[in-house]
């Protein structure tokens, strides 16, 4: 709980920190449309042009429980992580109207735990727990028509892609299995983009940064990862969800 | 549109740098003692003194020698550089003596100084670390020896830094240091031990009776004994001479341990006597708690309770069809290191693709 208490507090400061900035009057900052001192006409340079945008990074926070049964509930007792993660996406292609193709990767961590039990039903004989590692390559379609080209900033993500995951479990502090689990994992993203609360300031962190949009997100997402044989340990979830904060760059 | 590098990192770093260069030198003596390397724990001084640090019988006895490593003299309240400078040592007593204080540091007429140069150092600026280490042994501390008659008993050494051969000028304030340390022969209290179980590792347990101040606690199990009290622990005696402990806990005044019952030979199902003691900042011992009975059960957590929804009642057979080869052979264990080897270079291409663009 004191975990998820403090991943949610450096996300929201993360957020924070990422938001764009006011303008501070005392700069005098000026947009480059106006009189041109040298012609002292109106100048046809552009307003602005954005640096090149191809790849997104997402800061990920979230719960993740395995449909691993009732075994799981019994020793864990409906813990839920957090998962912590990180994904980037490369933008393969432009798709007109509607947006970027992207290819990416994502690792994450999670860690379960629970009370150990003893033969006589003593729960204070240490301790069980079990940790995952997903690693996974993901293509997703990020759709910011909205955004582009109505200034509305939302942008849906659909995704889907490949889960590796390398799950750990022990008890009393001896590892007593360790391998690793295949399946489909797919997810769909709403995200706000911030750029409208302060649309000067975004540019201003596209020109120092080469930040092009930030933006914060909520994705549900699921995996099927063991359940293709009986040899793997069922480590997919049917729902799980995600929220953090993406950047593209 | 070309990209330009942003000056206010390389502003801040330039500000950040200069300010490293022109710190003001430090306003007080530090210093690094080490009292018996078996306390492993050097401290650094945040203040100018260090006041009756207590030393064992075991300490005293065993004559090891107290190091003190003087650092980051300040340079004179004028800001004058001085090039060399004498380490001046008091007197014992309860007192001590002050050697700031010029006189003290002056002989008199047939007679020598009250203080003394235990150490010089020249080399120009702030003392350092090169500056050498001053021993101290505790019996030349304690005139009376270690036995009880000095216990309680301290003695003040008063440490000064002073220009070399300076006799005439008071040393200021910043400059010394006092140091006292006093002879402990009084155990803590022992503390209150409760039943431990668990698998591998079992979790000991136990509550200090003690205001002092503890460093540490020795955690005791007698193997050979039984929980019925055929054990040659006895609560509030010593630690038995020929027992190792089998878990010592450092890290201040700790309330548990955890004992490797394996390690140790245990069986499931054997029951043990354990006790504890703890230690003072001297490294006095307490005398053992009250004897429990720690006791290896069998212990079962997810991997068990899963093994058991699945139909597998042998672990070694579940462990072998879900570990390890989970993804079948090796070449499919090696299928997803060889995808993010393909992403990786995917990934650099882009990248370079992307710096091209610029």
């Amino acid at each position: 709980m004191r975990r998820s208490i403090a991943l949610g507090i450096a996300l929201a400061v993360l957020a924070l920190v990422s938001l764009p900035r006011g303008a501070r009057a005392d700069e005098g900052e000026q947009e480059r449309h106006e009189r041109s001192p040298v012609l002292g006409e109106w100048s046809t340079e552009p307003l602005f042009v954005p640096s090149p945008e191809s790849l997104t990074l997402e800061l990920r926070v979230g719960a993740y429980r395995p449909d691993l049964g009732p075994a799981f509930e019994r020793a864990f007792h409906g813990d839920l992580g957090p998962l912590v993660a990180l994904e980037l996406d490369y933008h393969l292609v432009r798709i007109p109207y509607l947006g970027p193709l992207q290819f990416g990767a994502r690792v994450g961590w999670v860690e379960w735990t629970g009370d150990a039990v003893s033969s006589t039903g003593q729960t204070n004989v240490g301790s069980t727990g079990m940790s995952l590692v997903p690693l996974s390559a993901l293509v997703s379609l990020r759709i910011d028509a909205l955004s582009r080209y109505l200034s509305f900033p939302l942008i849906f993500t659909p995704k889907l892609g490949l889960d590796f995951g390398y799950f750990q479990t022990g008890t009393s502090g001896v590892t007593q299995a360790d391998g690793w689990s295949i399946g489909v994992d797919w997810g769909l993203q709403l995200a706000l983009e911030l750029d409208f609360l302060e649309p000067r300031a975004a540019r201003r962190l596209d020109e120092e940064w080469g930040i092009n949009h930030s933006e914060i997100f909520f994705e549900l997402f699921g995996s099927t990862m063991g359940s293709f044989s009986d040899r793997q340990l069922p480590l997919g979830s049917s729902l799980a969800w995600a929220a953090g904060l993406g950047l593209t760059f | 549109m070309p990209r330009r590098l942003h000056p206010t990192p390389l502003l801040l770093l330039a500000v950040f740098s200069l300010g490293w260069a022109a710190r003001p030198a430090s306003a007080q003596i530090t210093y690094t003692y080490q009292t018996y390397g078996e306390r492993g724990v050097p401290a650094s001084g945040a203040t100018n003194y260090l006041v009756n640090w207590p030393i064992s019988q075991a300490e005293c006895d065993a004559n090891e020698p107290i190091r003190m490593v003087v650092t980051n003299a300040p340079y004179d309240a004028t800001g004058t550089t001085r090039l060399e400078w004498d380490l001046w040592q008091g007197g014992t007593g309860s007192a001590g003596a002050n050697c700031q204080t010029a006189t003290n540091r002056r002989p008199v007429t047939g007679s020598v100084a009250v203080c003394s140069a235990r150490s010089s150092w020249s080399g120009g600026g702030q003392i350092t670390s090169s500056m050498p280490t001053l021993t101290f042994r505790p019996q030349e501390l304690f005139a009376d020896g270690c036995d009880g008659a000095s216990q309680g008993a301290y003695v003040f050494y008063v440490l000064a830094v002073s220009a070399r051969g300076d006799t005439t000028t008071d040393v200021a304030a910043t400059h010394y240091f006092t140091f006292s340390v006093a002879l402990d022969l009084q155990p803590p209290s022992a503390p209150t031990v409760s039943d431990a179980a668990g698998d591998r590792q079992v979790v000991v347990s136990w509550t200090n009776n003690t205001s002092e101040t503890l460093t540490g606690a020795r955690v005791y199990v007698d193997v050979d004994g039984d929980c019925e009290g055929s054990s040659v622990l006895v609560a509030g005696a010593p630690a038995p001479p020929g027992l190792a402990p089998a878990v010592t806990a450092g890290g201040g005044a700790p309330t548990s341990a955890s004992v490797d019952a394996a390690r140790l030979g245990l069986e499931i199902g054997q029951a043990v006597p354990v006790a504890v003691t703890v230690l003072d900042q001297a490294h006095n011992e307490s005398v053992l708690s009250n004897v429990a009975c720690l006791t290896r059960v069998p212990v079962s957590g997810f991997w068990d309770e899963f093994c058991t929804q699945q139909g597998e009642t042998d672990a070694a057979s579940c462990r072998e069809r879900y570990s390890g080869c989970s993804v079948g052979h090796a070449a499919e264990r090696a299928t997803p290191w060889a995808l993010w080897l393909v992403l990786g270079a995917l990934f650099a291409r882009a990248a370079r693709r992307r710096g091209g663009a610029r």
